[in-house]
């Protein structure tokens, strides 16, 4: 009888374990297309794969933290398990579609440097295109020199942020400049 | 006269010779459903890197004062199943803004390749010059950038280099 007892608890235990742990790697993400496209979610972490449902723009989906795929991440949906790319995956909820505005933002010289608050954490460079790159420049204005380039999935380490733009550290490289927090994801 | 001959087809040669050195360079992209090959210059190089499952073709030249370059493929679901010939004005706007996202002061305009391909050219016209070809084929980022290593003005001669390189550009598609 103790001993029957002991398996049942004790399997129980195991069971209330993986639940635990599998909800601990699930974490909430957000849709977000440059363009407000849905992103399309494939049965294989490939474009090859096929796709089994879409995922509207700002939708929220249940990512596996724990699945390392690169470019592709493992996602649970109403349809079931799949795949998506992950650049196309946010942390916070966006703002409404994005719209194409020519208005630019006037850079003002003399304020570069405020608003900046200390932070520490470890990003991934995520260009806004695909197959893109990202400046690190020698001060947080696109008018500035720039550094080095920087390319898909590369770590870096901010170090402060005025929101806009963040101080990276290349530790690989020892560099240091300022990089938008746009082109910044940051790694859990 | 023999010599004659011999002289004008040593010069006939030293014509044809470089062009006819030209290596064709084949890019590829693992679970794609083409290959892009394009046609180096005798004096480039080629060295390719992978960032995030994306090949990054690098392109030096032994000539210093010619610029840098790479042309990376990479999937995108944002413009699966487009083409820069059907994108609609504002998705057009919407894709130059994206892709010059990090740029000063970019523009664009629309071209084709020698081979008929469309594609958009971004150009950067402040100090920190820089320039990128983009083509969008079969749910893929085609994306030709071209930087002076100085970061300094691209010339008109550099942006020559590029568009001679994606004009060379063949998709070839499989079956």
């Amino acid at each position: 009888m103790g001993k029957r007892v002991m398996a049942i608890l004790f399997t129980l235990v195991l069971i209330l374990g993986m639940a635990v742990t599998s909800s601990a790697l699930a974490a909430t993400m957000y849709v977000y297309t440059s363009n407000g496209k849905s992103l399309n979610v494939r049965d294989y972490p490939s474009k090859d794969g096929n796709i089994i449902t879409t995922l509207a723009y700002g939708a929220s989906v249940e990512v596996d933290q724990g699945f390392v795929g690169g470019a592709w991440a493992r996602v649970y949906t109403s349809h079931g398990e799949g795949y998506c790319m992950y650049r196309y995956l946010t942390d916070s909820k966006p703002g409404p579609k994005p719209k194409p505005t020519t208005t630019p933002k006037p850079t003002s010289k003399s304020n570069l440097y405020t608003g900046f608050y200390d932070t520490y954490y470890e990003a991934s460079v995520r260009p806004s295109s695909p197959g893109g790159f990202v400046h690190m420049r020698w001060a947080p204005s696109k008018s500035q020199p720039i550094h080095r380039d920087y390319y898909n999935g590369e770590t870096l380490i901010v170090l402060a942020s005025n929101g806009e733009w963040a101080q990276v550290y290349d530790a690989a490289n020892n560099k240091s400049g300022f990089m938008m927090t746009a082109f910044l994801s940051k790694n859990y | 006269m023999k010599r004659g001959i011999a002289l004008l087809l040593c010069l006939a040669l030293c014509v044809v010779a470089p062009s006819a050195l030209a290596n064709t360079v084949t890019l590829t992209e693992h679970a794609s459903t083409f290959d892009v090959t394009v046609d180096l210059p005798e004096d480039g190089s080629v060295t390719v890197e992978n960032y995030n499952g994306v090949p990054y073709t690098f392109i030096a030249f032994d000539d210093p004062e010619k610029p840098m370059l790479y042309i990376s493929i990479a999937p995108t679901e944002e413009y699966d199943g487009s083409h820069i010939s059907t994108l609609t004005q504002e998705e057009l706007e919407m894709l130059f803004l994206t892709v010059s996202a990090d740029m000063d002061a970019p523009s664009y305009s629309l071209a084709q390749t020698a081979a008929g391909y469309d594609y958009m050219m971004i150009e950067d016209e402040s100090e920190t010059d820089s320039a990128i070809l983009v083509m969008i084929e079969d749910g893929f980022f085609i994306q030709l950038s071209v930087w002076d290593v100085q970061y300094s003005v691209l010339t008109e001669t550099d942006m020559q280099t590029a568009t001679a390189l994606l004009d060379s550009m063949v998709i070839i598609r499989f079956e």
